[in-house]
């Protein structure tokens, strides 16, 4: 861990500057995944182009858990707000690349998760002692866990939606 | 990944670590510049766009960002053909440059360790860069 964090004051500003920073640089990574403008996003999340504008520059970001659920919507991702240790929080500064940051729609999940073939899904699923799946579609949410986790580094965006 | 280099002055500091002595005592500075490069190190050269990084002339570069109504421009070059980019001034800007003439330092530093590669090293212990 940086030695910066020994100091209280400096802990203090890293966590803020890591949501706001981070906020801004995750919703311009999930806007150039769509080839959306500023204009556009403001439309879908009825608000202006000079909003988003700000909420992609930490240095104007005025968040509120309101605007980001509303930009959750617009996105269609989820949003996750919750407190977590300095050591998460370290770890997470490893995973900011666009690829990490553009997280995949509810939809684009649910098309991964159930496009699993079953010659595919079988041989990990049957490493994991998971029980029988019909057809090509995987059966509730410990499965798809199952599977995700017998491929982990290549499907970690693979999340259960059964 | 963008490796992060740092131009080393005449003293044998660098100036990563000149400007974090710098700004010991303002720590909202210091995590501002921090998240911002962590970001960065994790984008490819096209991620490297504004509002975080614009470029300027003669190869060189800054990162932006404002504190306290205060603008920060870090300069630097990326390294030829390599997944680098070297700090080489640490400046900043209230519609003009501060110093007046920081571009030509840093393209000066930037022709400097073309020529003599050992007047800039990696960052290390920082942006999580070991």
């Amino acid at each position: 861990m940086n030695k910066d964090f020994e100091s209280k004051a400096y802990r203090d500003a890293f966590v803020e500057e890591f949501v706001r920073t981070g906020v801004a640089f995750q919703i311009r990574a999930l806007r150039d995944r769509e080839k959306w403008s500023q204009t556009r996003l403001g439309k879908k999340a009825d608000t202006t182009q000079t909003v988003i504008s700000r909420l992609e520059s930490p240095d104007y970001g005025n968040l509120t858990v309101n605007t980001l659920l509303t930009l959750a919507s617009a996105f269609d991702v989820a949003l996750l707000v919750r407190f977590v240790s300095f050591s998460d929080l370290v770890r997470a500064t490893n995973k900011l690349s666009p690829e990490d940051l553009a997280v995949p729609r509810y939809n684009d999940e649910k098309q991964v998760a159930f496009s699993v073939s079953r010659s595919t899904a079988a041989p990990l699923l049957t490493t994991h002692r998971s029980k029988e799946f019909s057809g090509n579609r995987l059966e509730g949410t410990a499965e798809i866990f199952a599977y995700a986790d017998a491929r982990r580094g290549t499907s970690e965006k693979l999340v259960a939606l059964a | 990944m963008i490796k992060l280099r740092a131009f080393v002055l005449d003293d044998g500091l660098d100036v990563v670590s000149h400007w974090y002595a710098l700004f010991d005592a303002q720590p909202k500075v210091r995590a501002r510049l921090d998240n911002i490069m962590l970001h960065l190190r994790q984008q490819n050269r096209e991620g490297w766009r504004r509002e975080y990084y614009d470029t300027l002339r003669d190869g060189v570069g800054e990162v932006r960002f404002k504190i306290f109504d205060v603008n920060y421009r870090p300069l630097g070059s990326f390294v030829p053909g390599k997944e680098e980019f070297t700090f080489t001034y640490f400046a900043t800007k209230n519609g003009d440059f501060n110093p007046p003439n920081a571009i030509d330092i840093a393209v000066a530093r930037r022709k400097l360790i073309e020529k003599y590669p050992n007047r800039s090293r990696y960052v290390v212990g920082r942006w999580n860069q070991s």
